[in-house]
């Protein structure tokens, strides 16, 4: 399904035995650098799983706690990165956790960020997407399932 | 606009499988996509022994990019989050 001029293309999984669906954007012209997000802030809204142990008192979906959050994060031209983030994880509402830490970005328009989400260690890969409006992240700690959308303010 | 339009509803079809809901005319569709998108997707795998679920499934996110280049061929890289465990930077190339 083509939609927004033609500048995104939806489409389901057609694999056997699970279900998915997601979007294709173009990516931004390479080569990117920090420039490409230097001084830029994005807003996301996103959900998540997590995997956690027992004990910890949270309803669970299968082996998971569910989570969404909605915030705010700027790169800045040093290489790092600020922001809020404004979590409900499991039902519980927790609004302005500060973000702060490191990001880099590949030649290819790809990177990552390294950093602190209320002090609990956090890290996504990324993929920057045309004029560096969008980016995609997915989170890459052990016992997370998130992944979501930056869109620049 | 629209022509090119319905090619890459075609051109997306060929790429990820789905059931064709419209015809095109242009001679080679495949043409239509010619360069490299960034893509997300989410959704429920029935893979994997031993990761966390719900119920059956075993829920997944992925990022990647894809690189088209106008004939059908395809390559491109993604990450995996599948039930929390990350697997990383997995290429591939369609043919």
């Amino acid at each position: 399904m083509i939609t927004s001029g033609g500048q995104e293309i939806k489409f389901v999984s057609a694999s056997t035995g699970g279900v998915g669906f997601g979007t294709l954007r173009p990516v931004a012209a390479a080569p990117c650098s920090t420039a490409t997000l230097s001084g830029n802030a994005y807003g996301y809204s996103s959900h998540g799983l997590v995997g956690a142990g027992p004990g910890n008192g949270y309803p669970r979906v299968g082996g998971f706690i569910p989570f969404t959050d909605a915030g705010q994060i700027t790169f800045a031209a040093d290489g790092s990165v600020s922001g809020t983030d404004n979590q409900n994880f499991g039902g519980v509402v927790t609004p302005g956790l500060p973000i702060a830490g490191t990001y880099t970005v590949n030649s290819d328009c790809t990177g990552s960020t390294t950093m602190t989400i209320a002090g609990v260690d956090q890290s996504w890969n990324l993929v920057i997407l045309q004029g560096a409006e969008q980016i995609n992240f997915l989170a890459t700690p052990s016992g997370v399932v998130w992944g979501g959308t930056l869109t620049k303010e | 606009m629209k022509a090119s339009i319905i090619c890459t509803v075609v051109g997306a079809v060929i790429v990820f499988g789905l059931v064709p809901q419209a015809k095109s005319d242009c001679t080679n569709p495949n043409s239509i996509l010619n360069g490299t998108y960034g893509w997300q997707t989410e959704g429920l795998g029935s893979g994997g022994a031993n990761n966390p679920r719900i119920g059956g499934y075993i829920p997944f996110v992925q990022n990647g990019h894809h690189t088209f280049d106008g004939n059908g061929t395809f390559t491109g890289a993604h990450d995996t989050n599948l039930g929390g465990v990350l697997i990383p930077h997995a290429d591939f190339r369609h043919l």
